[in-house]
This record gives C-alpha cells, sequence and structure tokens, in this order.
C-alpha cells in the first residue's frame, strides 16, 4: 500500500509540472501583466523594481524557472494583488470549498442512488424512463440559473433560507449545495442505474434469490455492493471536480471559495495566484483519486488482493467496474 | 446399471415436488421462445430424477419454474402448478416464496464461476441461508456454515475467504453447500458437474449421493452426460423442445427405450467396445423454438417420421405403471425402434 | 437445393434491417430521444430561418412605455427594462446558442478526434505523448480552462466558441482514443495495411468510420455541454455581452431585477435548459441506440 502511494505522488509531479507550464505559457500570451492592475499603488521606481524582481523583464521561461524553484522549496509564491502568500490565501478559502463540495456530492449521493437503483430495478418501465428523464433535467439546468430560481423562491419569496454568503452556517449551505448537486446528479444516477444492470440479471443474485433472501435484501446489500465500484469511481471524480472550484455556483451565491479566488486572479493576470490555485485542486483532486482507491479495496475484495500483491489497480478497478469519462 | 434400475419402483406416497402441465415461454421483442411445454413431473421422497436433454431443451426453464425464478420479463410461466410439498410456488405470495426457497427447495447452479458473490466470503454466503431459515444468531449461523464446509469437504478455516481465492471445483462445492446448508426436500441440481473436470466430477457425484442418503433430500439431476444418469439417478425424463418426450425408472429408459430421440441420444454415445466405431450423431439441429411445429418437434431428424408425425399433435402413451413415451408412432402396433430389435 | 417458401420468408427477416436501419428503429422507439430530436428541429428551423421572418425592430426596438411588463398574451415573456419583448429576443437569441454550441463542438472535434486516432492508432511513444498531454490538459477544470482561453483571446462571440471548444478537447481525445483502440488490429484493418496503404489513409478510411457510433454521441452530448459552458461564461461576464440576445446574456441582464422581475431570469434559462435536455436526450438515445449490450 505504501509504495502504491509513493507511485501516485510521483506520477504527480510530471502533471503538476505540465500545468503550471501550461497556465504559465497561456497567461503570458493574454494581454497585460499583474503589474498594470498594481500600478497605482507604486510609484515609477518601485514598480521598474517590481518588474525586475517579477522577472518580467525576462522570458516567461525564466519566471518559470523562478516559479519553479519557489515551488521546489514548498513555497507557492506571492500574491501581488493581495499582496500575502498564495499558501495562505487558498487555505483560507478551502474550508467553504471543502464543506460545499462534500455537501454537493451528498446531496447528489442521496438523490442519485435511490433513483438509479429505482431505475434499474424497474427496467424499461415509466419509472426508470421517468428517473432518467429526471436525472437528464438536473444536468440541464445550467447552475447560474438553477441558484437564481433557488433564490428567487427559497430566499426572495418565501424567505426561508439565505441568498448568499457563508454566514449563516448550515442554512447557508443549503442552496448552493442543492445546485451544484443537481448538475451532479445525472451521470450518478446513470452509473448507479447502469452498473445495477449489469449486476441485476448476475448469476449470484439468482443464488441469493434460491436461498429464499428477500428482494429488499438482494437489491440493498448482494446487488449494490457489487455495483459499487463504477459508483465510488464517480463520486469521487465529481468531488475532484467540485473541489477544484465550481465558479459559476460560488459566483451567485458569493461562496467565498476557491473557485472564485482562482478566476478573480485570471481576470487580475495574478499568475502565481493562478497557478498556485491549479496546482493545489491538482494535488486535491489526485488526494480524491487516493482515497477512492483505497476505498475500492473495502468494497471488492478481488482488488484487496491485487493491492497486497502491488499489481496495477487502476487497469483492475477499470476491468471490475470501469468508471465514466 | 441393472440393480439400481430393478429397485426403482414408484412408492405410492405423495411427491415431494409436483409439476403439472408447466409451459413457460420467453416474451422477446419480436419473438416468443418456447422454452418448456406442459410438462409434468412426480418426484417422491429421496430419490433421484435425471433430466436429460440437449443445450436448449429447456431444462434449467424447468429447474428455475420450479423455485418460481424465471426471470420476468422476459420469462412467462404461461399455466401449471408447481407443488412443493403440497404447496403450489407459482401462487404464493413474493414473502411465502421467501420462505420456501432455501429451507424446502433449494437450486445448485450450472456455473460455479458466476454462481457466488464476489464480495461476500464464503462463510457469509452459506450462514445467511441458514439465517434466514432457522430461528438462530449469527456465530451459530457461522458454526453452521464451517459444518455445511466440512460437509462437502472444505476444512472450515477457509469459512472467511472470499470466492476468487477458490479454485472451480471448490466454489462448486460451496454451491452445494449453499443449497444444501437448510437440508432441504427438494434440491435441484442444474448441470451440478459439467463446469468441472472429469476427477472432480466424480467426487462431486460421490459427495451429492452421499448427502442424499444422510438427508434423504429428492434430487432433480440435470445434464446431458448419461453415464452420469446411469450412476446415480432412479428415475430419467428426456427433455426434447420444452417437451418431456419420454419418462421411465432408469431401466425403463435405458433398456426399454421407446422414443426415437431417446435411441438417437444412446447412438451418439461412443462405444467402449469398439474405439473405431464412427460415432452416430443425431442429424440436424433443434427446431428454433421460437416457431415450433404443432406436431412432433423430433419429426424432422426422426429416422422413422411420416409426413403425419408434424402435424399430429403429440400425446402421452403409457407403457407401463412408469414409462411414457410420447410418439405418435406407436399407433401402429407393430412399431418399434431399432433399438428393441436386440 | 431450393429453399422452400417458409426458409426464404425467415432469411428475409434477419436481412430485413442494416445495421443503420437497425440503430434508426431502436432511435425511434426511444420516446425521449424523439422528443428531443423534435424539439432540435424547430429549434434548427427557427434558428436558421428566423432572419427571414422576424422583424429585427421585434428584437431591438425599445419601446420604454411597455418596459418591465410581466408575462401577458401580448408578450409571452415580458417585456425587459427598455421596453424590449423577452419572448422574440429568447427566439432570435436561438442562433446565438446553437451557432455556439456547434462551432464550439466542431473546434473540439477537429483537434481531438484527429489525435485521438494517432494515439490509438500508433500506440506507443506517440500514444504515451498525447496522453499525458491530454492528462495535464484535463488537469485543469474545464471551466478555468475556458476562462483562461478567453483571457487570452479577448472577449468575442468567436473566442467564446473557441474557449469553450478548446476545453472539451480531452474528452473526444479519450473517446476516440479507446474507439480506435477497439478496432485496431481487426482484420480489415490489417488486411489494409497488407495492401500497403499509407497509415492516413487506413486512419481516416477504415478505422475512424468503424469509430463513429461513440464519436456521435460525444458530439451530441457536448453540444450540450458547450451551450450550457457557453452561457455560464456570458454570465460570468467573460462571454458575450448584454444587450445582445444570447441567451446566457439575456438572462444575466435580468439579473439586476430579480428582485421583482424574476420572469427576466427564468425564461431565457428554461430555454437554455430546454435545448440543452432536448440534446442530452438524442444523445443517450443514440448512445442506447448504438450499443448492443444495451439492447435488451
Amino acid at each position: 500500500m505504501g509504495k502504491y502511494i509513493v507511485k501516485r505522488v510521483i506520477m504527480l509531479i510530471p502533471v503538476i509540472i505540465g500545468v503550471s507550464l501550461l497556465i504559465f505559457i497561456m497567461l503570458d500570451l493574454a494581454p497585460g501583466t499583474v503589474l498594470d492592475q498594481i500600478a497605482n499603488d507604486y510609484t515609477p521606481e518601485q514598480l521598474a523594481a517590481l518588474e525586475h524582481e517579477l522577472g518580467y523583464d525576462r522570458s516567461v521561461f525564466y519566471r518559470y524557472g523562478m516559479y519553479m524553484w519557489d515551488l521546489l522549496h514548498g513555497d507557492l509564491g506571492t500574491s501581488y494583488i493581495y499582496k500575502a502568500e498564495v499558501w495562505d490565501l487558498y487555505m483560507q478559502r478551502l474550508p467553504a470549498t471543502l464543506l460545499l463540495a462534500g455537501a454537493s456530492v451528498l446531496v447528489s449521493i442521496v438523490l442519485s442512488i435511490p433513483l438509479g437503483i429505482l431505475a434499474a430495478t424497474k427496467h424499461g418501465s415509466l419509472t426508470d424512463n421517468a428517473s432518467m428523464v429526471a436525472a437528464l433535467l438536473g444536468l440541464s439546468m445550467p447552475n447560474f440559473w438553477l441558484g437564481l430560481m433557488l433564490i428567487i423562491v427559497f430566499s426572495l419569496n418565501l424567505g426561508w433560507l439565505p441568498s448568499s454568503g457563508f454566514k449563516d452556517g448550515f442554512r447557508s449551505l443549503i442552496l448552493p449545495a442543492i445546485t451544484i448537486g443537481t448538475g451532479l446528479m445525472a451521470t450518478l444516477t446513470r452509473t448507479t442505474r447502469s452498473s445495477m444492470l449489469d449486476v441485476i440479471r448476475s448469476d449470484y443474485l439468482r443464488t441469493a434469490r434460491a436461498k429464499g433472501v428477500p428482494e429488499k435484501t438482494v437489491i440493498r446489500k448482494h446487488a449494490l455492493k457489487n455495483a459499487m465500484i463504477p459508483i465510488i469511481t464517480v463520486i469521487g471524480t465529481q468531488m475532484g471536480r467540485t473541489l477544484g472550484g465550481s465558479v459559476v455556483t460560488e459566483n451567485v451565491f458569493s461562496w467565498p471559495g476557491v473557485g472564485r479566488l482562482t478566476i478573480d486572479a485570471v481576470k487580475q493576470r495574478d499568475t502565481i495566484m493562478v497557478t498556485g490555485c491549479i496546482i493545489m485542486s491538482v494535488i486535491m483532486i489526485s488526494l480524491i483519486q487516493l482515497l477512492v482507491d483505497i476505498t475500492y479495496a473495502f468494497v471488492d475484495p478481488r482488488l484487496k488482493s491485487q493491492y497486497a500483491s502491488g499489481g496495477g489497480k487502476r487497469k483492475l478497478a477499470r476491468a471490475a467496474g470501469g468508471g465514466q469519462t | 446399471m441393472q440393480d439400481k434400475a430393478a429397485s426403482g419402483t414408484l412408492a405410492p406416497e405423495e411427491p415431494v415436488l409436483d409439476i403439472q402441465h408447466l409451459t413457460v415461454h420467453y416474451v422477446l421483442e419480436e419473438e416468443t421462445v418456447e422454452a418448456v411445454n406442459d410438462i409434468s413431473i412426480r418426484l417422491e421422497k429421496g430419490r433421484i430424477l435425471g433430466l436429460v436433454g440437449e443445450t436448449g431443451a429447456g431444462k434449467t426453464s424447468t429447474a428455475l419454474a420450479a423455485l418460481n425464478l424465471i426471470p420476468d420479463p422476459p420469462g412467462v410461466i404461461r399455466s401449471g402448478s408447481v407443488k412443493v410439498c403440497g404447496r403450489d410456488m407459482l401462487r404464493m405470495s413474493q414473502q411465502e416464496l421467501e420462505q420456501i426457497r432455501g429451507r424446502d427447495v433449494s437450486m445448485i447452479f450450472q456455473d460455479p464461476m458466476t454462481s457466488l458473490n464476489p464480495v461476500f466470503t464464503v462463510g457469509e454466503q452459506i450462514a445467511e441461508s441458514i439465517r434466514l431459515h432457522t430461528d438462530c444468531t449469527a456465530s451459530e449461523a457461522m458454526e453452521r456454515a464451517g459444518d455445511m464446509l466440512e460437509l462437502v469437504g472444505i476444512p472450515r478455516e477457509r469459512a472467511g475467504e472470499y470466492p476468487h481465492q477458490f479454485s472451480g471445483g471448490m466454489k462448486q462445492r460451496v454451491v452445494i453447500a449453499i443449497a444444501l446448508a437448510c437440508s432441504p426436500k427438494v434440491l435441484l441440481a442444474d448441470e451440478p458437474t459439467t463446469a468441472l473436470d472429469v476427477t472432480i466430477q466424480a467426487q462431486v457425484l460421490d459427495m451429492m449421493i452421499a448427502l442424499k442418503e444422510k438427508l434423504d433430500t429428492a434430487m432433480i439431476f440435470i445434464t446431458h452426460d448419461l453415464g452420469v444418469v446411469a450412476e446415480i439417478c432412479d428415475e430419467v425424463a428426456v427433455m426434447y423442445a420444452g417437451r418431456v418426450i419420454e419418462r421411465g425408472t432408469l431401466d425403463d429408459v435405458f433398456n426399454h427405450t421407446k422414443h426415437p430421440y431417446t435411441e438417437g441420444l444412446f447412438n451418439s454415445l461412443p462405444d467402449i467396445q469398439d474405439r473405431t466405431a464412427a460415432l452416430r450423431p443425431i442429424p440436424g439441429l433443434m427446431p428454433d423454438p421460437t416457431r415450433l411445429p404443432k406436431g412432433c418437434a423430433f419429426a424432422p431428424r426422426c429416422p422413422y417420421a411420416s409426413p403425419a408425425c408434424i402435424e399430429t399433435v403429440q400425446t402421452e402413451r403409457a407403457f407401463s405403471e412408469t414409462h411414457t413415451v410420447m410418439c405418435s408412432a406407436y399407433e401402429d402396433p407393430a412399431f418399434h425402434i431399432r433399438r428393441e430389435e436386440v | 437445393m431450393k429453399l422452400d417458401s417458409k426458409k426464404k420468408e425467415g432469411l428475409k427477416q434477419y436481412r430485413k434491417r442494416s445495421a443503420l436501419g437497425e440503430i434508426f428503429h431502436r432511435l425511434r422507439r426511444n420516446k425521449g430521444a424523439m422528443a428531443g430530436a423534435c424539439i432540435l428541429l424547430v429549434l434548427f428551423a427557427v434558428a436558421l430561418t428566423v432572419d427571414l421572418w422576424l422583424d429585427q425592430e421585434k428584437v431591438i426596438g425599445m419601446n420604454v412605455r411597455d418596459k418591465l411588463q410581466g408575462p401577458s398574451l401580448q408578450h409571452w415573456f415580458g417585456t425587459d427594462e427598455m421596453g424590449r419583448d423577452l419572448f422574440w429576443r429568447v427566439v432570435y437569441g436561438s442562433r446565438f446558442s446553437l451557432a455556439i454550441g456547434f462551432v464550439a463542438v466542431f473546434v473540439s472535434l477537429i483537434v481531438g478526434v484527429p489525435l485521438g486516432a494517432v494515439a490509438g492508432y500508433y500506440g506507443k511513444k506517440v500514444e504515451t505523448v498525447i496522453m499525458r498531454f491530454t492528462d495535464i490538459f484535463s488537469a485543469v477544470p474545464a471551466i478555468l480552462m475556458a476562462v483562461v482561453v478567453v483571457s487570452v483571446l479577448g472577449t468575442s462571440t468567436i473566442n467564446l466558441m473557441i474557449a469553450v471548444g478548446v476545453s472539451s478537447i480531452p474528452g473526444f481525445v479519450r473517446t476516440t482514443r479507446a474507439a480506435v483502440l477497439t478496432v485496431r488490429n481487426e482484420e480489415y484493418v490489417e488486411a489494409a495495411r497488407a495492401l500497403g496503404k499509407s497509415d492516413l489513409y487506413i486512419i481516416f478510411l477504415h478505422v475512424l468510420p468503424n469509430c463513429l457510433s461513440p464519436i456521435i454521441v460525444q458530439t451530441t452530448l457536448r453540444v450540450a455541454s458547450a451551450i450550457v459552458s457557453a452561457s455560464s461564461l456570458s454570465f460570468l461576464g467573460l462571454g458575450i455581452k448584454p444587450p445582445a440576445p444570447e441567451w446566457g446574456a439575456l438572462l444575466t441582464a435580468g439579473r439586476d431585477f430579480i428582485l421583482d422581475y424574476s420572469y427576466l431570469t427564468f425564461f431565457p434559462g428554461l430555454a437554455i435548459m430546454i435545448t440543452v435536455l432536448a440534446f442530452n436526450l438524442l444523445g443517450d438515445g443514440l448512445r442506447d441506440a448504438m450499443d448492443p449490450k444495451l439492447k435488451r
């Protein structure tokens, strides 16, 4: 297991290098630099000194080299817009993002898994079709629109829940979490349904029925545990994606999350900040992926023995279930 | 074989399994597969019936119907009754069914590789059945699951292992242990040895006979291996295209064969005395089960068939108290098949 | 041997439908997909011909006296703060949303499919390089990637299309590669190779035509998500700006009046939702129709 984790961390390094280089170069192609944004705060001399310090008088590769050198020392750099460490800024926003991502995925799980199971057990029926259309409806609603509609109904008209911010704790979490969760529903419901359909006609469920296991237990215990691998894969992917920042929803609800921090930084050409945020979200996503891989072992004993023998588990995980892209 | 067959007289007691006029169809998008057509089977306590026939003859569907486990859709039980210990499985609530399955009647499935749930230990899978049908605690159930494993020749320490840690033959034993966990009165064994290699086949067969003797279970043994039938069965029913075309005691069917199809089955066995003799397979294929003829489904392949066979609706004809055949050729009193000549 | 009439009939039954016919037959039985297709037909008809029959005055003509009227028989979706009829603006806006969806997906198609095909066909190092690059590319969340591209290129309709297109390239690379891998070693490909055809010829004439179904499905579904992404960018102020009647922009403009005139945000969003739902329904239907595994 330890060896596996180390391998995963090593695999992360080229991705971080690639992503940061990509972002660095692309943002460099954009007109303007961070200096234009902060020019008013400095005298021309200071600005010239800063330009030299930040490497804006040299090529983008020089600046990238500087950045990587700092990164190698565990330093994500300093944002000149906020005049603060990128790490600190990111960590300030992370709890809100984690909370929202967790709550959204939870909403999605609570809605999708029962719906997917229902659709699979009533395969081909009206219920099946209705569930799938309901799930697709969730996918088809633009997040910002759903968010605004929820605000109109529950905040402005009924006055039940706050429309923005982070201050009301759990109550302010509800609407944004439903907004994102509804969007995630389609994929998770579909995955649950197709995964359950694969399992539902399997011989071992017939064995269970022949033993006299009640149908409910057949579905909830015997079938669901077998159908879990693709479901967990999708949950992991969705968790990762929401952690990267749900830019639009954060915008609608003025949620103080990482997504808005990143977008604002892009708008302000704060290359260091953008790169830092994206690197952090890459790291978060692979942490989640690692967690997912470890969960596989608890769900499927065949994978556990693969871990023990140190074989290629991604390949196996895919063989056992396969995720959706 | 001779001795065994001779002992096969029917006891006049109430059958533990009584299938009457069972018809099972699979209704697909554009066609209907007529898998089982009006078959009736009776089985007394402690007896083994061999259900013989080619792949696709409807053997497995018959067994599944006996548990009311035909996948629906597409399967539809059109008519008939299946009485287990006097109670009709086809007219029972889901709850009653769940009580009877595994306790009074259980089934050994064909493919041991896919019949075990990969995410639960074999012990759990055996114990589950015991917990469902007897009043005992989880640890007692696990204890008895261990006993069952030992009964089928697997050390009880392996109860905590998962199916993928077992070989094919071991898995089949586990499947058998699950089926036998609550000492059912009726056991449906669907080709329990087909997936195994020959040496293990013999072991499993011996074990099943021993178990039958110990638990006095009535058994339907589905196979297409006539050798196995001769070895363990008391009675035989031969199925073709969803119908039982010949049935009787082992002696009736093996030594006094009446139906041309049964004859064809025996003829297609390799002759151990004359190893150079060419095999004599039955020409042709089973008819398309979506378009069965009105009359005898075997007629197109039958060496004795007359044009009338395909049109005449076949009825059962009794040759003795135990031996019945479905062949209209016997309307001519002089008719006999070649096997009877010797 | 002469076939009797019964056998002939049987043969005819098996040959009745071609592969394409079979897909179409299955698609037609899928009510959702058919509903989606009908909605899309109407939308296309409207978007393509709207210039011919819709008076521009109705779309941009201001009439301050009628401003901020709620939905009524005269103004189905009400009027905005300039007194413009929202219904006609939404109708006219269909051109933007559909065009953005299609052009954006076209951009990712022409980049993603060849890359995926080359990766899948050649394998080895070429594949590794392309796939690692794809991994890196998709490590950046799609919406962020689109935002970065827009800020590099500047805000305009064309740039919005490119940005949305670029951000969905990885999906096409993966889909195409996966499909190519399944046919790469088929005998007809081997045969073409044995005949000495060039790799390019084989990829485009033998491999890709046999990988069409997943690519078509992916395209349909991606158009749906491209429309959502584009309107999201408009919403973030990085796409099409009001007063252009693009749906995302209409909705954003309505946000200022959300407290009292919520219909201004409701109807444009509804239009987006229905369009996207139609693409999703059709895409899902196509997937089911083309995937024989699901035929049951």
